[in-house]
């Protein structure tokens, strides 16, 4: 598999400022070094509770803000290039390169991602203009195009985006991400805002358009059912570190770290023969200013010991399989652990 | 089986400047003592509305235009019923937050960000379980050997106390009041309530009960503020809670808490019927014995939970179970085609036959009406009439 994206101790640490100098005196650990390759094609689902650094990461990965250290590594199309470390990479550098538009992102919520001043052509035009001359009836086509390969039509160009429903502001979002035929698109929980019966609507949509473009995606969400329908590799995240990754079928089937199970047990089922007993974490997440010494999970793990206070588990091999890495100290005792605590699961 | 909760064709407009969004179509349904109702549906479809109107607090350009809602608070006699709809505003607001209980969705709308969290539970037992904090602060009083010394009446304002027990709509009471000394003179009332929310957060498995009760709301966590807002329900011990969304903003392992918790409330008969608002239909399925799916201001479809979910009969309802991502799902999603209506301008007909795959002719004419599948399982389609 080819790689596209490699991240490398990658940290962001927002700064949190006092006294009278304003000076910084702490910091908010949002990332705290997480290392992950992506490769091209595939969807990668990045999972957690809030604050745990989902969006930070994919707010870093398309340099929305500047990651504190560490690396991001792209590796253009042709074959045998080298990496480009574009984490400290200007503006100007990167559209020599050729990079401006190859990353694009799609919010959380579309009524507060697109203007609410601009006509949807002109919104969709946007990232087109900014990318280069074109000619003004090229444009146009372009961008019926595009709302066509979203299931709009070209009524719809000169309308604003209070006239639209949820489901189809989000369509615009996405028409408006795969303009400037992107290679990466980062997907912020896009579709926890809408109804069950859209989120269908939009999920199938994204789906066809990765497979028609070859799009590699960063799927961002806390509901873990749309993750695994969507995603082929699924990232779990505690408190900015990487807990758990695996292939989904394999995450799915036999998780190794107790967060992972906590998580797959609390999702409410419609199948009664799915409802099992339930593993409820006591307390909250931790605050990610001050996080917990050792392992971040002690504080909330059933199965703490005193190892888990002491070290950071490193993100090891689950029964010699590269694809599923896990980092906890007991991940090799934890299904029975399970078993014996909390019953047939 | 009594009913705590019967509504009959109950109709709500709002008046807006686009014309009149009839938000609610003849819905009726009726909730069981002792048990979880769960009322589903998209985002616009009437959930809130309903409970809101069987609060009477639809708020302005929204009027109640018909329908009944009869309330029998007792689970032995059924025939006791009032309806809510031809009480006065007083009445309601002595019913309010005390036999029927809501928690919003927002946990952080829901609470005031100046007034300790002791504050706002002790706010529910201040208003609704008055006669009875100062009943027991009087019998202390003249108890020689006082448990608690620190509640302590003061000479002054002592005879208030009584006259707030006996008179509390007398003329003389409003106009000690008001007296510069005496204005504080409920001060004893304020600590016992807040004491009692402290034996409350303790019963919901809330760390520290002491400590949290002068906080804030900002010093707590979601999950943690939500369980205030379940506190603030639970103070007046109401007979039927209504939770609209009040899991929905929560992360998944804060909501399994947050489940188990009205789960084990339940058991423990703190509550006994529960009226569910939610969208997400796993929720539904494992805390609800019966459910009611809404669409665009009609209920569809009413029954027991595995009818519903196992049998489900309105077109609907199917596809809405079709459309949500399942742990063994393989394949596509199916989704539901077109967009929920316009309320200004329903459908004529059946609201739902725009996005029918079963749509006759006869759908487009007039409103399907409810018929009977087994026992408790409704339907309002024409294909089962």
């Amino acid at each position: 598999m080819e790689k596209i994206l490699e991240l490398k101790k990658l940290k962001k640490h927002y700064p949190i400022l006092g006294g009278v100098l304003r000076r910084q005196v702490n910091s908010v650990k949002a990332l705290d070094g997480i290392d992950l390759t992506i490769n091209r094609g595939e969807c990668i689902g990045i999972v957690g509770e809030s604050g745990c650094g989902k969006t930070t990461t994919g707010k870093a990965i398309i340099k929305l803000h500047k990651a504190t250290s560490g690396k991001i590594i792209y590796y253009p199309k042709a074959v045998s290039s080298p990496g480009i470390d574009i984490t400290r990479l200007s503006s100007s550098k990167q559209r020599k390169i050729g990079l401006t538009g190859k990353m694009q992102m799609v919010f959380q919520d579309p009524t507060t991602s697109l203007n609410p001043r601009m006509l949807i052509k002109n919104i969709i035009a946007e990232p087109l203009r900014t990318q280069g001359r074109i000619s003004s009836r090229q444009l146009h086509e372009k961008v019926i195009n595009l709302l066509n390969l979203v299931g709009l039509t070209k009524d719809h160009l000169l309308r604003y985006p209070h006239e639209f429903s949820g489901g189809q502001r989000q369509r615009i979002a996405v028409a408006r991400a795969i303009a400037t035929n992107p290679e990466i698109i980062v997907l912020d929980e896009p579709t926890s805002a809408l109804d069950v019966s859209v989120q269908a609507q939009i999920l199938n949509l994204l789906k066809k358009l990765k497979n028609e473009f070859n799009l590699t995606y960063i799927f961002i969400t806390h509901h873990l059912l749309v993750v695994k329908y969507i995603s082929t590799r699924i990232v779990v995240m505690y408190l900015g570190k990487i807990v758990e990754i695996a292939n989904t079928e394999a995450l799915f089937a036999n998780p190794a770290h107790p967060y992972t199970f906590a998580l797959f047990s609390g999702i409410p089922s419609t199948d009664a023969k799915d409802i099992s007993n339930r593993i409820v974490l006591t307390g909250d997440v931790p605050s990610p200013i001050n996080p917990p010494q050792g392992c971040r999970f002690h504080t909330r793990c059933p199965f703490a010991m005193d190892i888990c206070k002491k070290n950071l588990p490193d993100l090891a091999p689950v029964n010699n399989n590269s694809q599923h890495r896990v980092a906890c100290h007991r991940s090799r005792e934890v299904p029975d652990l399970i078993q014996a605590t909390f019953g047939n699961t | 089986m009594t009913k705590i909760l019967k509504i009959k064709d109950l109709v709500t407009n709002f008046y807006t400047y686009e014309g009149v969004v009839k938000a609610l179509n003849k819905v009726s349904f009726h909730v069981n003592h002792g048990a979880t109702f769960g009322l589903v549906g998209e985002s616009g479809c009437g959930k809130s509305v309903t409970v809101r109107s069987l609060m009477q607090i639809v708020q302005s350009p929204g009027v109640i235009e018909g329908g009944q809602i009869h309330f029998s608070p007792d689970p032995e006699n059924e025939s006791i019923s009032i309806d809510l709809l031809k009480q006065s505003e007083s009445f309601m607001q002595d019913l309010r937050g005390n036999q029927i209980s809501m928690i919003f969705q927002e946990p952080n709308a829901a609470l005031n960000p100046i007034m300790t969290i002791g504050e706002q539970i002790g706010e529910s037992y201040y208003f609704h379980r008055k006669r009875q904090i100062i009943e027991k602060i009087l019998k202390l009083d003249t108890d020689p050997n006082n448990p608690f010394p620190e509640i302590k009446v003061n000479r002054l304002t002592k005879p208030l106390y009584h006259i707030a027990l006996n008179h509390p709509d007398s003329f003389l009471f409003k106009l000690l009041k008001k007296i510069p000394v005496l204005k504080k003179w409920d001060n004893g009332i304020l600590r016992t309530a807040v004491e009692k929310s402290v034996e409350l957060l303790a019963t919901l498995g809330i760390p520290n009960p002491e400590k949290i009760v002068h906080q804030y709301p900002h010093n707590l966590s979601g999950g943690m503020k939500q369980r205030v807002v379940i506190a603030i329900a639970l103070a007046s011990e109401p007979v039927l809670l209504i939770a609209d969304e009040a899991t929905s903003n929560l992360d998944v392992t804060v909501q399994a808490q947050i489940l188990d918790l009205l789960n084990e409330l339940k058991k423990d008969k703190i509550i006994s019927s529960i009226l569910l608002i939610t969208h997400d239909l796993g929720v539904v399925a494992e805390t609800c014995d019966r459910v009611g799916v809404m669409y665009a201001g009609n209920l569809c479809e009413v029954g027991n939970v595995r009818q519903i979910f196992d049998n489900p009969k309105h077109p609907y309802t199917k596809a809405l179970l079709a459309s949500v991502p399942k742990v063994k799902q393989t394949g596509e999603l199916n989704s539901i085609a077109g967009n929920v209506p316009n309320l200004v301008n329903p459908p004529s007909g059946c609201r739902f036959h725009p996005r029918c795959d079963h749509v006759m002719e006869k759908c487009k004419q007039a409103f399907p009406p409810t018929s009977q599948i087994d026992g408790d399982h409704h339907v309002a389609c024409y294909l089962y009439n």
